[in-house]
């Protein structure tokens, strides 16, 4: 095996974190949950990394909410996102909770929020809630804190806009209006598998039940989580009526590519795409209005 | 490196590299080979090991980051020869055939027993997704893991 | 002896004697083995599908430190790996390790032993192999064409077999029927997928003496094949399987390249080398269930008779021929030639080289699944052109209980109709297939298969056990059968401690080791139970009969007059008077200076196959046949194509089940099984490389996923089989996959002929019917 780092450190503080980075870069890996970085490692992926920076003892496991919004510590396990009783709520973050359903038990009480989304694995299932709810990422460096929007943050398969000496500290999610909705769904072959496609969707409706926002994101079918930004357009000042749903479903596969793969043809993977809009369209409203 | 492990309530001090795995540590430094390497990469459940009584995928886990926390292995569930409700279970049930998969599976059904001493069928299977068995086809082993928990609920615990 | 009346122990749920041991992680399969100073075996395999080696420089490999052994071809023994099938195939086509060419990506080129795993991979880089690239064949089909590439210039194209036969007079019957079906079904690669991954121990002694620890379905063979290739006595060769991770046909057989180049690299360094295949490479390693595309037609009169049939096989074996000669051949004569009474049948069978990754070591069900699913596909659709039930259509074709076919196989008990009527009242099959639901549907599926086969080692069908009775009254029993999870161990001991009338924790069996356990072929053509069974049965007898004479003088009386339970043996008439077992062999040992050892050694009394003729004497290759229905309910998505099997109903011939925990695990594992060959399975490969290296890209059904699944034990109580047993361990996951086909078209009529059959085929077909 390539990988063959020779120092395994465990930090205590964000500032030691974030030391070790400035010193040796992409030399470095972070280690959260630690089950992207073994898969990567057993593929010989990761051969320039030779320090092994474990976070596990950061104060980093927090779920925070307030009038501002929900503030979500990076080493946040998934089994927490997934029983946080706001995110099982019908109602605007429930996208959160059902994207963190995941089996099997031994990697949902491993992972983390913050490994999920910084796999940069459009496959994995809170890529794409992320876009779908405008979250925010808190990244730390030697020179101090930026703010990446989601929508920023993924740029291709394993690559994040992360830069060598940084590392995600939180996840923002903002403050979503009344009357908002979210849904994650997935279909998959088989219960424990990753997603032959999947998508996030948030819909915000006005008082007049006509939507005011909407986020329409699949994963699993592209490099990195796919928007489909003129679908979204044709929801926006409608009624979500079945009808117009249902238009909106049949907009999608065209700003979508995805590939043809052991799971399926990339046809498949687009008419998948148009069943998932108009299912999830639909617990969306419901959400919405409840 | 120096790497302290608590394997079923005995410290072993053992070296290790920095990239070696929980699994690795186990079976080839500690020399406790009823935890299985099936594949490496969390694919099969065969590695499946208790840390603080959270069923994890063994050979995903840096033996360092293991270092401080309660490591039970399946060495570690019969007490006194005695055998652990879910053991004997599998026994009489019929839930073994090759055995490979059976120590990652025991784990994972003892971890779900103690935190849902009355699971339904469906939660069982969801339980013990993350372990393959090509030989029972699972139903046996479904079978036996109910009737643990409901020896179990009759208070006749292992401790 | 006649049979024991009220079982003791068969027909119980027993107890395994290998659950305490695996329960605790006691258990110790060969990669638990440890030796002091193993070095770590690694093996340089081929990137290219087709090429010349040019030249290969393992110089600086040599040098690196750490590295005690470097060997290629050259350093390989020269007896190739499968002679012993080379009678049969006609050809030799599997060394060691190639030295002038590599067919296929995989190939095994150079290996290193070195102290570690890391110096290993690193010496492995630093071999230097030139190739020349050679243009590649993938398809079956374009391999049989004159000027596809040739795999082996001494052949003139690249088909490896042809086996053409017919019986009757097809052409002519063909044009007697009143319906001709013709129909071309396409298979998958299928991965075994046992959880404990292939690899080996070898270690040579100071006296030459080889060990190797292995996981092997066939510890003997191994020996044997192992101490041929190697040019050693098999007196210096033993093979030590202790338990074994699931086999499933992938460690069968045969003894595989990357155990005869460890044996060379543990004689060059003198130490023992351990090479273990990773997942990605167990993998690749066991590409077996070949792909097969069979084209087959079938006549069929107005009233269901069935007049004729013929079938086209392609078999792409890959670039050698491990036994893909035997799958076809078994395909052939199991669902082609005997599911039903056919009076008229023609076959060709081709054998093709490609520079596919496929590599044909048996795989559970040995080529019938592919051509059941054609078959059973088939008979679908004629039923339900004929306007009849497909139980109906059955029916009608069937053998009887005692008939002997036209090529002379005897069905002395035959419990296909029962397992049909069985399995589809567990389903309520009559009352599903007239209420229609939409989007749910039922279809059922048969198979016939085996119990054991004779003639694919000469006139060995053979297995063999010998009972040592210690002067405790407590026994041994060796044997070395395999126990890959069949439960083999435990059938055996039941069957000596209800003969012998001991309680069960008084036998002891030891296996495992070829040093000290007799001949048997060992655990595959679902030969077990059977084989076995009736060797420890001979033994066991045998065993009992020297007990009673002992017993006899004891109790003074009569061998005929006594019986034995639960560890003793009393007089039949007045059962008070009793002696213990344990009594009986301390006088046998220390009264009468007898010691007890006896011997059993069963050889299946069935038949050489005659190539002219295409007979066989009767009772054809085995005596015992099992047989199947398994009937399946679904449910599909018509949006997603999606199917979610509710249940499975799975009646099986077992003729008698000797414990019932292992009948049904066996059952239960075979449906999960057929499931994923059916629906999900598939080692994908392209242009010559695997695609799959893990369980991320290959679709195995877990715990959530599995249906409700009925086993459903028939008996039939066959007259060959120890206490009425068959053959089990293959049968039960055939007809899976051409019942969910068949359910599939019941419930939204489409038939897809191409395993396996994903959600998107369904949808495409979906679609493609209703633009029609």
């Amino acid at each position: 095996m390539s990988f063959k780092p020779d120092q395994y450190i465990k930090a205590k503080t964000v500032e030691e974190v974030v030391a070790l980075l400035q010193e040796y870069g992409e030399e470095a890996a972070v280690v959260a949950g630690g089950t992207e970085l073994h898969e990567l490692a057993e593929r010989g992926m990761v051969p320039r990394v030779k320090k092994l920076i474990d976070i596990e003892q950061l104060d980093l496991s927090y779920i925070k909410n307030s009038e501002e919004g929900i503030k979500i510590g990076a080493l946040t396990k998934l089994r927490n996102i997934r029983d946080y009783p706001l995110f099982k709520k019908e109602g605007a973050y429930t996208a959160l909770g059902e994207a963190a359903k995941i089996l099997p038990v031994q990697i949902v009480g491993l992972g983390t929020i913050g490994g999920n989304i910084c796999s940069g694995l459009p496959i994995l299932n809170l890529p794409p809630v992320m876009l779908a709810l405008d979250a925010e990422l808190k990244a730390v460096s030697a020179e101090g804190e930026r703010t990446i929007p989601a929508s920023e943050f993924f740029v291709d398969y394993f690559l994040t806009s992360l830069k060598p000496d940084e590392f995600i500290t939180e996840i923002k999610i903002p403050k979503l209006p009344e009357r908002t909705g979210s849904v994650f769904q997935a279909f998959k072959l088989l219960t424990v598998d990753f997603p032959t496609a999947s998508i996030a969707i948030r819909v915000s409706l006005s008082q007049k039940e006509t939507c005011e926002d909407v986020r329409i994101v699949f994963g699993s079918v592209g490099r990195i989580p796919v928007r489909a930004i003129k679908a979204e357009r044709k929801l926006k000042g409608k009624k979500l009526e079945d009808k117009v749903m249902k238009e909106v479903a049949e907009a999608v596969p065209e700003e979508i590519e995805p590939i043809s793969d052991l799971r399926a043809p990339a046809e498949y993977r687009k008419e998948l795409s148009k069943i998932l809009t108009e299912s999830a369209l639909v617990k969306a409203r419901e959400r919405a209005m409840s | 490196m120096k790497v302290e492990l608590n394997v079923n309530d005995r410290i072993y001090e053992v070296d290790a590299e920095p990239h070696e795995t929980l699994v690795q540590v186990l079976r080839d430094r500690i020399g406790l080979t009823g935890t299985k390497r099936g594949c490496d990469v969390g694919g099969c459940g065969a590695c499946t090991v208790l840390l603080d009584g959270q069923p994890v995928y063994s050979c995903m886990v840096f033996a360092a980051r293991a270092e401080g926390k309660k490591i039970t292995t399946i060495e570690g569930l019969a007490k006194n020869g005695k055998l652990h409700p879910v053991q004997g279970a599998f026994i009489k049930y019929g839930a073994i055939q090759c055995g490979y998969c059976t120590p990652g599976m025991i784990l994972s059904a003892k971890a779900l027993l103690e935190q849902n001493p009355d699971p339904t069928e469906e939660e069982v299977k969801d339980a013990i997704a993350g372990n393959i068995c090509r030989c029972t086809g699972y139903v046996k082993i479904v079978e036996a893991i109910l009737a643990a928990a409901q020896e179990m609920k009759k208070g006749e615990r292992n401790e | 002896m006649s049979e024991v009346k009220e079982f003791s122990y068969i027909g119980k749920r027993i107890e395994r004697v290998d659950a305490l041991p695996k329960v605790t992680g006691e258990a110790k399969y060969f990669g638990d083995i440890k030796l002091p100073d193993t070095l770590v075996g690694k093996i340089l395999t081929s990137p290219h599908a087709h090429a010349k080696i040019i030249s290969i420089d393992t110089s600086k490999a040599e040098k690196l430190p750490g590295v005690r052994a470097v060997v290629t071809g050259k350093d390989m023994p020269r007896t190739p790996l499968d002679f012993a099938l080379a009678q049969f195939n006609r050809r030799v086509d599997l060394f060691a390790m190639v030295s002038d060419k590599v067919r296929f990506i995989g190939e095994e080129v150079a290996a290193v032993a070195a102290d570690s795993a890391d110096i290993a991979e690193e010496a492995l880089s630093l071999i230097d192999v030139q190739y020349e690239v050679l243009q590649a064949v993938f398809d079956p089909q374009e391999t049989m064409k004159p000027g596809a590439p040739k795999l082996y210039d001494e052949m003139e194209g690249n088909i490896a077999l042809y086996l053409p036969h017919e019986y009757g007079d097809v052409e002519k019957s063909f044009k007697e029927a009143d319906y001709i079906f013709e129909d071309e079904f396409k298979t998958q690669l299928q991965y075994h997928a046992p959880i404990e991954r292939q690899g080996c121990i070898c270690s040579w002694d100071i006296q030459e003496d080889l060990t190797m620890w292995t996981c092997t379905q066939t510890p003997h063979l191994h020996q044997w094949m192992l101490a041929t290739v190697l040019g050693i006595p098999m007196t210096k060769t033993r093979v030590i399987s202790p338990y074994v991770g699931g086999g499933f046909g992938a460690k069968a057989h045969q003894v595989f390249p990357f155990q005869a180049i460890c044996a060379v690299l543990a004689k060059k360094t003198g130490k023992p080398v351990k090479v273990e295949l990773s997942r990605g490479e167990d993998f690749s390693h066991a590409c077996a269930s070949l792909p097969f595309i069979v084209k087959l037609k079938t006549g069929v009169k107005k009233d269901g008779k069935l007049t004729s049939r013929q079938i086209k096989i392609i078999v792409d074996c890959g670039a050698h021929f491990y036994i893909a000669a035997g799958q076809m051949v078994c395909s052939i004569y199991f669902p082609f030639a005997h599911l039903y009474k056919v009076p008229n049948m023609k076959y060709e069978g081709y054998i093709v080289y490609t520079n596919n990754p496929n590599r044909a070591v048996a795989l559970r069900g040995f080529g019938t699944s592919q051509v059941t699913f054609a078959i059973e596909s088939q008979m679908d659709m004629i039923a339900e052109k004929l306007g009849m039930d497909p139980v109906e259509l059955k029916l009608k074709n069937l053998f009887e209980q005692g008939e002997t076919s036209m090529m002379g196989w005897k069905f002395d008990s035959y419990g296909l109709p029962d397992c049909i009527k069985k399995a589809t009242e567990a389903v309520n099959w009559s009352e599903k297939r007239k209420e229609k639901v939409p989007n749910r549907g039922v279809g059922m599926a048969c198979h016939i298969h085996a119990s054991g086969f004779k003639g694919a080692f000469g006139s060995i069908e053979a297995s063999s056990a010998f009972i040592i009775a210690r002067e405790d009254g407590s026994f041994n029993l060796y044997t070395d059968f395999s126990e890959i999870g069949t439960g083999v161990w435990t059938v055996v001991q039941e069957i000596a401690a209800e003969i012998l009338g001991t309680r069960l924790e008084d036998i002891k069996v030891i296996a495992g080791d070829t040093a000290i356990t007799p001949f048997d072929l060992g655990s595959y053509a679902s030969r077990g139970t059977y084989s076995i069974g009736n060797a420890v049965k001979l033994a066991a007898t045998d065993m009992r009969q020297q007990l009673f004479e002992v017993a006899a003088t004891m109790l003074e009386a009569k061998v005929d007059d006594l019986e034995a339970k639960n560890g003793e043996i009393y007089l039949k008439q007045t059962p008070e008077k009793k002696v213990s077992i344990a009594q009986v062999a301390y006088q046998a040992h220390f009264g009468l200076g007898k010691v007890l050892i006896s011997k059993g050694i069963w050889n299946s009394p069935a038949g050489l196959f005659n190539p002219f003729t295409g007979l066989w004497p009767s009772p054809g290759p085995l005596t015992s046949y099992p047989f199947a229905c398994h009937v399946a309910e679904v449910e599909v998505d018509p949006r997603t194509g999606k199917v979610e099997v509710l249940n499975v109903a799975a009646a099986h011939d077992v003729g008698y089940p000797i414990n019932l925990n292992a009948v049904e695990g066996q059952i239960e594992g075979g449906v999960v099984m057929g499931l994923g060959y059916a629906l999900t399975e598939n080692l994908a490969h392209e242009d010559g490389r695997v695609l799959c290296d893990d369980f991320v890209d290959y679709f195995i059904r877990r715990a959530p996923d599995v249906p409700e699944i009925k086993p459903v034990v028939v008996t039939t109580n066959d007259p060959h089989g120890p206490f009425g047993a068959k053959g089990l361990g293959e049968v039960v996951m055939v007809p899976t996959a051409p019942a969910i086909a068949n359910a599939i078209y019941n419930a939204i009529g489409v038939r897809i002929k191409e395993l396996p059959i994903t959600p998107d085929k369904i949808l495409k077909a979906l679609k493609e019917k209703k633009k029609r």
